[in-house]
């Protein structure tokens, strides 16, 4: 904060003083020692909606809501007797009023000034509305980045946490089976099997909680790999089930991409375990291709599998949504929720086109990138 | 288990671990593994440290050939007693595994430049738990060589 200034006697009159403030882009107001508009810049009458001619003369308190009036007057009494430069109401959020009664928020910067025909203040009044609302979106976004990142680490805390007391009932059940087994009737053993599974299953959803969530912190390391090397790479991971399936995969030319090397993998995995789980009678036959579109490359899995339900095609991407029980087909209805995440953490965009009996098809759009992570 | 025969000892193993329930699973592993072993045992880093240097309640204990340390833990976590054992010329030298929940690689990473010996994660159920254990007798009892390897005889 400066220092109390000496009131510069400016050698002007307030008509050379107004033709100059005139040509400032910023709104700018003269107010005489009564708190009365002497003039006001053409700025002024852009904002506030006046005419310059009606402003002239008029109270200062036009300017504002009714409900700053009545304190107003003494305000501009002791500026007046400290006599220094200063922003006006430092630290409030100041409102001002338009011709048509709506209200805006300003910043404003006041001025004293000794002129020939006597002590003025100069106001300057700026528009922060646009800087207001930026403020509001900023403190928006923040507030959503810290709850995700919250929830985030609630899945990873809960998920980790829950582990051990799951350990504790999946191992004294399988001690209670060992051991005292012998002891139980059949009605028993069958029932220490049916929560033996359920908790297996529990394990199972955990563990698969704990990779979704893990997958957002994980930061992403771009890099350029070969979407052919991850494609066989996956189909390796896969071998088993290809084996048992008899399946036969067609890959078709398949471009290098910027990245997420082991999260691209596990895209891959995904769409691909899929592919030869949910197979019909028939060997899966999968065809893998990608084509070129105006800003990125777009990947196309296809199978001949047992299809997907128009009406299912948005929640299969859903986490833990399932179509299917677990007798006929194993899982807990991860693997399409982790895709979609991997896809959107690249930008990209994740759909499926499907006929029951016939098969579906996978389409995985992934944007150019050009930055690779250092 | 085999009677201990003259002139050689069981090992001698310290649990460092809060969780009652683990606890019970590793003596009934080492049961099973009918691996030799006096287990002792632990809830917390500060009663680590005073077991190791023989204060207090466990004045006459015996140094251990292995310590089994879980790193979640109360009042002195298992990172702490990690950072105390190596910074210690007395202790350093008794080897240290690392068995705990986690398997986040800043907490692996982390306990090997702290020299753990090696980094296990617990397994899910009793029956991958004696396999563990299995590993690690014959390990540490029969592949590797202790500095305290003489004596035992697992």
């Amino acid at each position: 904060m400066p220092d109390s200034l000496h009131l510069p006697v400016a050698v002007v009159t307030i008509g050379q003083l107004s033709a100059l403030l005139d040509s400032m882009p910023v709104a700018v107001v003269i107010i005489d020692a009564g708190g009365r508009i002497t003039s006001a810049n053409e700025r002024m009458a852009q904002l506030f909606g006046h005419g310059r001619a009606a402003l002239r003369g008029q109270p200062v308190e036009m300017l504002m809501p009714e409900r700053f009036r009545d304190s107003h007057p003494a305000w501009r009494a002791s500026f007046a007797a400290a006599r220094e430069a200063r922003a006006m109401g430092a630290g409030r959020a100041l409102s001002a009023l338009r011709a048509d009664g709506s209200e805006f928020p300003v910043e404003v910067g006041l001025n004293p000034i000794e002129t020939i025909e006597g002590r003025f203040v100069v106001a300057a009044i700026i528009d922060i509305s646009e800087r207001e609302q930026t403020r509001r979106l900023q403190q928006a976004v923040e507030a959503l980045e810290r709850s995700n990142m919250e929830l985030q680490r609630f899945a990873y805390v809960a998920s980790h946490d829950l582990q051990t007391p799951m350990r504790t009932i999946a191992s004294f059940l399988q001690l209670l089976q060992a051991e005292y087994g012998g002891k139980l009737d059949e009605q028993g053993r069958g029932w220490i099997r049916r929560v033996v599974s359920a908790v297996h299953q529990l394990q199972r959803l955990v563990r698969d909680l704990l990779d979704y969530s893990r997958l957002d912190t994980a930061a992403l390391r771009y890099e350029i790999v070969s979407a052919r090397e991850l494609v066989e790479g996956a189909l390796q991971l896969l071998d088993a089930a290809v084996t048992e399936s008899g399946a036969r995969v067609d890959i078709g030319p398949l471009p290098e991409v910027t990245g997420d090397r082991t999260q691209l993998l596990q895209l891959f995995q995904n769409i691909l375990g899929n592919a030869l789980k949910y197979r019909g009678e028939r060997p899966p036959h999968i065809q893998i291709d990608a084509s070129r579109t105006a800003d990125g490359w777009e990947f196309c899995f296809r199978d001949n599998g047992i299809g997907i339900a128009t009406r299912h095609q948005e929640r299969i991407f859903e986490i833990f949504e399932r179509l299917h029980d677990q007798s006929r087909y194993s899982g807990t209805g991860i693997g399409l929720a982790v895709c979609r995440r991997i896809v959107e953490a690249h930008g990209g965009r994740i759909g499926v086109e499907s006929e029951p009996g016939v098969g579906s098809t996978f389409r995985i759009h992934l944007p150019d990138r050009q930055k690779v992570s250092p | 288990m085999n009677a201990p025969l003259a002139g050689s000892r069981p090992a001698e193993i310290l649990i460092v671990e809060d969780n009652e329930d683990d606890v019970e699973l590793m003596r009934i592993s080492f049961r099973r593994s009918r691996f030799a072993a006096n287990l002792h045992h632990v809830t917390n880093g500060e009663d680590c440290m005073a077991f190791l240097r023989r204060e207090g309640e466990w004045a006459g204990v015996p140094r251990p050939d292995l310590i089994l340390l879980d790193l979640n833990m109360p009042r002195m976590g298992g990172r702490e007693v990690l950072n105390e054992i190596v910074h210690d010329p007395e202790l350093r030298n008794i080897p240290v595994v690392v068995l705990t929940t986690s398997d986040a690689e800043p907490d692996v990473s982390a306990a090997y430049e702290l020299r753990c010996s090696s980094y296990i994660v617990k397994p899910v159920d009793f029956e991958r738990f004696v396999k563990v254990v299995q590993g690690i007798t014959d390990y540490w009892f029969t592949l590797a060589v202790l500095p305290s390897a003489r004596d035992i005889r697992g």
